[in-house]
């Protein structure tokens, strides 16, 4: 029966990955991750979850400990946040070239300097280019349910790459809510064991070997295999979280999901904790009639093409909101410049423009979801932006902002 | 319906079966010199088979057998055999 | 030949020391194994391996190996042993704090390094466990700063079953210890003394030979320590000075009589330590 909790997002990727059945964990904490890395100790201790938890020195190590893991037949789990999720970078571009189902749970932090303990998104999206697969999830709800997805998409013979689910450190990392947890047997119907077609480290059946020098010559192909399994990804993910809601009754609309964007004029793409917020101003403006609709944007990678070139067909203006920053990009973050290639080859494209709001872990407030929306409205009035990147939560003036001791 | 990766024969990522020819060179091309065995004077002790970082002589009854294929011609062999029975004699070929 | 564990046909160089010692470990340790290697030059002959072998760049010292234990643990599966075999560079640089968390947590892996005294693979550069005064292409004046950091005796005070220290020119010993250390559960370390004809500059029909002199000179001294107790496990009948495993080696040239005498009182006072810890607890 599935039970419900009071959780808040750690804990509740903590009872993703316990329902999952991870067997071997290699976790380093690092704020706002360790209360997911603190329940996971717990869990194993208790006996409730039936794993090895190898208490690593770094991240690097940690990553290490998943890829060797995966690779020997065992599902993992791992989580991280900011720096830590920088430490590792090196591994985290040879687990999906070794096209390991790694699932890690990226706390979103922004990264140092200027950093802090807040969320904006240049952790995971730092990943965008290695083939890790990026769900980023909205609420502790969908944390559960992304991370049990996230194995069955990882371990899809179509697939066989790594995934992330991401979610805002502090504002739904540590802020709770009614979290219905899936039964396990319904979890283990879902998820089978995990078995690798093709890769295993195991003396008696076929041994894999991996090494560099010799590949160098296949790594073209090598490349062109990973892009298809990015491709087919598409197709998975969707079929993936349809059969979810068929079996668990949550669905959440495969790679986008559209709010109120019938007969919209102009949406807002958010991604992460913002489009909580920004559905309550939605329902505001709707109710004054303003025809402004919302995009979650769920997956960043692969990224929904077909889907946002549909949106860019049926809408006049479209305002992506960037909870990152690309220094020196062609124009705005980078969820504007992918969707601005996605839209590129539309004969009649919408007026696009970037906005940097939630940088640095600054709160993004209902006022400035409201003033992005009146931006894109009246872009779409006019057919053009006044400006292609807006900062949203500037302090112009050079505040000095006292500290009260 | 099975989805059929691309280049399925390539396999899947930088793997290799163990063993497989991929990695495997001919390497008796390597070498200048080649051990020749006096298998008279050879006592089958096998301290060339051990000594040997590529596995390329073999101590058999009938005395030490080298793999040419494979063979570097370091040398070990010779300089370590105790009763001298090994040669390098320089590669004519 | 065609049986080994590790096939011929690979890329070492001729008279690797490094291939040596491997071919010692593998025909010891049997086909039921998972390797993990990374970081020597060995990783491009770990291709030839009949066995399972996984490699991680340097990211692979300890954690990839536990990684790997950890999953066979957790499978049920309890005869196949992980063996990792990692260079000085990745051993002693830039992976010492993983070797370092791996033996304080005790992870089931037998741990090998294959010391040839500089990141050979990349071209001869200088490591951690580099001797002071060699030549390498970044002490082109031979090592004047640091000295030869002492794993095993670091290792040793990490409180780990077994630690030992291995020469390919004794292969007996060697292979009690190879058998010695694959018994126990825990983590092991045993310290290859891998003589490199290239980066050392000797020719390379002298491998053996060097590793030989190594002994007896006592500049490589062979000893086991389980569970604290440490116990040397050859002696050396007749000590000969170390000038004679200096001259033999190319790297060694720029050293005059001031530095090998220097050199000289720095073995003879290692060894007389090893001497006083024979057969007492160091942990």
């Amino acid at each position: 029966m599935p039970t419900k909790k009071l959780l808040d997002g750690n804990h509740a990727a903590a009872y993703g990955a316990k329902l999952a059945r991870a067997e071997v964990l290699g976790i380093y904490p690092i704020t706002p991750q360790t209360e997911l890395a603190n329940q996971l100790a717990d869990f194993v201790a208790s006996g409730e979850m039936k794993a090895k938890y190898i208490t690593v020195e770094s991240e690097h190590s940690a990553m290490s400990v998943c890829a060797g893991g995966s690779a020997a037949g065992a599902r993992v789990f791992t989580a991280s946040s900011s720096q830590g999720i920088v430490f590792m970078e090196e591994l985290l571009w040879q687990v999906p070239g070794m096209r390991l189902p790694v699932v890690m749970g990226i706390v979103n932090r922004s990264i140092a300097f200027p950093g802090s303990l807040r969320p904006d998104h240049n952790d995971s999206l730092l990943q965008r280019d290695n083939g890790w697969i990026q769900i980023y999830c909205e609420n502790a709800q969908e944390i559960i349910d992304a991370c049990i997805q996230a194995y069955r998409i990882a371990e899809d013979s179509r697939v066989y790459l790594p995934v992330i689910f991401a979610y805002d450190g502090y504002v739904i990392s540590h802020t709770a809510m009614p979290v219905e947890v899936p039964d396990q047997d319904d979890v283990d119907r879902f998820l089978p064991p995990y078995k690798h077609e093709y890769v295993y480290l195991d003396p008696k059946r076929y041994k894999p070997v991996i090494t560099h020098e010799p590949f160098q010559e296949l790594g073209v192909e090598y490349r062109y295999q990973m892009e298809e399994a990015q491709n087919q990804a598409r197709h998975v993910i969707k079929e993936v979280d349809r059969e979810y809601g068929k079996i668990f009754g949550r669905s959440y609309g495969g790679l986008i999901e559209k709010y109120r964007c019938e007969d919209a004029r102009a949406v807002l793409v958010t991604m992460g904790s913002i489009t909580g917020t920004a559905r309550v101003v939605v329902d505001e403006m709707r109710n004054d009639g303003k025809p402004i609709g919302l995009v979650k944007l769920r997956v960043f990678r692969p990224f929904p093409v077909e889907e946002m070139q549909e949106l860019g067909r049926s809408v006049k203006a479209i305002g992506f909101v960037d909870r990152n920053i690309s220094h020196g990009s062609a124009g705005g973050g980078v969820g504007t410049v992918e969707t601005a290639r996605a839209l590129y080859s539309l004969e009649v494209r919408p007026v696009l423009i970037g906005f940097y709001a939630g940088l640095v872990g600054r709160d993004v407030l209902p006022s400035d979801i409201r003033y992005m929306a009146e931006r894109v409205l009246r872009a779409a009035e006019t057919g053009k932006p006044e400006k292609q990147v807006e900062w949203i939560g500037l302090r112009k003036q050079a505040e000095q902002v006292q500290v009260k001791v | 319906m099975k989805y059929r990766h691309p280049y399925e024969e390539l396999g899947l990522g930088p793997y290799a079966g163990a063993g497989s020819r991929k990695h495997i060179f001919p390497t008796g091309t390597w070498r200048a010199f080649k051990p020749v065995v006096d298998v008279e004077k050879c006592t089958k002790c096998g301290v060339c088979e051990t000594f040997c970082p590529d596995g390329s002589i073999r101590r058999t009854d009938e005395g030490a057998v080298v793999d040419y294929t494979y063979c570097k011609g370091c040398g070990i062999c010779a300089n370590e055999c105790r009763v001298k029975a090994i040669e390098m004699v320089r590669e004519t070929e | 030949m065609q049986d080994e564990i590790r096939l011929p046909g690979h890329v070492l160089c001729p008279g690797c020391g490094g291939a040596i010692a491997e071919r010692l470990i593998f025909n010891t340790l049997g086909r039921n194994i998972i390797l993990f290697g990374g970081g020597v030059c060995a990783s491009g002959g770990t291709a030839n391996a009949t066995i399972p072998s996984f490699s991680l760049h340097f990211s692979g010292v300890g954690a990839g190996a536990a990684g790997i234990a950890a999953a066979l643990e957790a499978k049920g599966v309890t005869d196949v042993k992980v063996v990792a075999i990692n260079g000085d560079g990745a051993i002693s640089d830039i992976g010492f704090s993983k070797l370092s968390a791996c033996a304080e947590r005790g992870d089931n892996i037998t741990q090998f390094c294959m010391d040839n005294e500089a990141y050979m693979n990349t071209g001869i550069q200088r490591s951690g466990l580099t001797p002071w005064g060699a030549w390498t292409t970044t002490t082109p004046k031979g090592k004047q700063v640091g000295s030869k950091k002492d794993l095993p005796m670091i290792m040793a005070t990490h409180r780990i079953p077994y630690v030992a220290t291995l020469s390919i020119a004794h292969p007996r010993d060697f292979i009690a210890k190879v058998k010695k250390a694959a018994g126990i559960d825990g983590f092991k370390y045993l310290h290859v003394m891998a003589p490199c004809p290239t980066g050392w500059r000797f020719s390379f029909d002298k491998s053996i030979e060097v590793a030989r002199l190594a002994v007896e000179t006592r500049v490589w001294n062979l000893f086991e320590i389980a569970d604290g107790m440490l116990k040397i496990t050859h002696t050396v009948k007749e000590k000969k000075p170390v000038v004679e495993y200096l001259k033999l080696q190319g790297r060694f040239r720029q050293l005059g009589d001031k530095e090998a005498q220097a050199i000289q009182a720095s073995v003879d006072e290692n060894w007389a330590r090893l001497e006083q810890l024979d057969k007492k607890k160091v942990y």
